[in-house]
């Protein structure tokens, strides 16, 4: 908790704190529940669920065999995907399966930063002892989400990996005792694998949290105009990241279903 | 490694929770929305193929029936063509045959009137024979008292 507060309170001080920006790096508490701790980016979470699940709700309603403008575009997205997976993964099969998941990691980050900029988040919240607390915060913020998202791609990546090739041949492509070359590479092959778990979380953490700080910072220089670019520019980047989470999933499946040669 | 997850504020409790929330939206969303969405999408693509498959196959039906068609037309002209000419050939036997009897009819009519005018001629002199005589007779009578 001391180290906590002593690193916060750096890089608090190296931005201009006495004029009132405050960053922390980690997500604030606000609450306790049952012993769990509540922080605003995990109340973020549940808004991007409960909006992904009045979209779900609104398409699946109005759902018909000749669709509507909604429907249109969400078919023309959804099998844009899924053509794409197939020709990705050259599995039609496995393309199906796991569309559910890449296309939910792609909606479940790309509504969370759309949705960063809406006023009141970040800024809606209360002092406490000096420090203000927002009741929300965008939800990539978090490390905690990014890398929950980040272990639960890994398993999926690992499980199909083994699923499709069988144990023994997954496997030798991380224990390879044919020549001494080949068992360097398959070090190295676990290594990147493992650092994966970093690379992911890490990268969408950096980009959104980055976002946030500069139009933090901007913000308290030129307050009005300015910041709306970049606002622009960090949607954009919220796009991206989120396409990039779900794209590099795709392709480390694809990674992991191709036998080592 | 502490101060990374002090500073980054990760607590197994708030990875537990946004996993089992992703996972959850993962369900909902399978079951809610891709599951009918792509349903409905494979649903159109099937019946948009059966329809031009029975598109397809009504061409063909189609060059049958036309086919058909142009075959029984083809028959029934032929056929027509003969009836006519057969009813052209028995409109000229039976003509033939009332111009025969028509002759036939007159012939025997003339040959009757001919007979009947013979014998009532023949009838005639007999009659005026015998009425000579007798007007022989009866004068010869008359000269016979006058003397």
């Amino acid at each position: 908790m001391n180290t906590h507060d002593t690193i916060t309170d750096t890089v608090a001080r190296e931005l201009p704190t006495s004029n009132g920006i405050h960053i922390s790096l980690s997500a604030e508490q606000i609450g306790t529940l049952w012993g769990i701790p509540v922080t605003n980016t995990m109340l973020m979470s549940f808004i991007v669920f409960a909006l992904l699940a009045i979209l779900a709700f609104f398409v699946r309603k109005n759902l018909a065999l000749i669709p509507g403008r909604l429907q249109t575009a969400v078919e023309t997205l959804f099998v844009g995907i899924l053509d794409y997976m197939t020709e990705t993964l050259e599995d039609a099969k496995l393309a199906r399966k796991l569309f559910p998941l890449i296309l939910t990691i792609f909606l479940f980050i790309f509504t969370a930063n759309i949705i960063e900029f809406t006023p009141g988040i970040g800024s809606i919240g209360w002092t406490h002892g000096g420090e203000f607390t927002p009741l929300l915060r965008s939800m990539n913020t978090d490390l905690n989400t990014t890398l929950a998202l980040t272990i639960i791609v890994f398993i999926v990546i690992e499980v199909v990996g083994v699923a499709t090739l069988g144990f023994l041949k997954y496997g030798k492509k991380f224990v390879n005792v044919t020549s001494f070359l080949g068992f360097l590479v398959g070090i190295i092959e676990l290594f990147s694998e493992v650092a994966r778990l970093v690379s992911y979380s890490f990268r969408l953490f950096g980009n959104i949290f980055a976002g946030e700080v500069m139009i933090l910072v901007i913000q308290h220089f030129v307050p009005m105009v300015l910041p709306v670019p970049i606002m622009l520019f960090e949607v954009f980047v919220g796009f991206i990241q989120a396409a990039i989470f779900a794209l590099l999933t795709l392709f480390f499946v694809k990674i992991a279903v191709t036998p080592a040669h | 490694m502490e101060q990374i997850i002090s500073v980054f504020g990760i607590n197994w409790k708030l990875l537990l929770i946004q996993g089992v929330n992703f996972g959850l939206l993962l369900f909902i969303l399978h079951r809610y929305l891709y599951k009918p969405v792509i349903a409905m999408v494979d649903e159109r693509r099937e019946k948009i193929e059966n329809a031009i498959k029975d598109s397809e196959r009504m061409e063909v039906e189609l060059g049958l029936a036309e086919s058909e068609k142009a075959r029984i037309v083809r028959e029934a002209t032929v056929k027509g063509d003969e009836l006519i000419d057969a009813a052209k050939k028995h409109a000229e036997t039976a003509e033939a045959m009332m111009m025969k009897d028509a002759h036939r009819k007159a012939v025997h009519l003339l040959n009757e009137a001919e007979h009947r005018t013979n014998r009532e001629h023949d009838e005639m002199l007999q009659n005026a024979e015998r009425e000579v005589a007798r007007m022989a007779v009866l004068s010869a009578e008359k000269i016979l008292r006058k003397a």
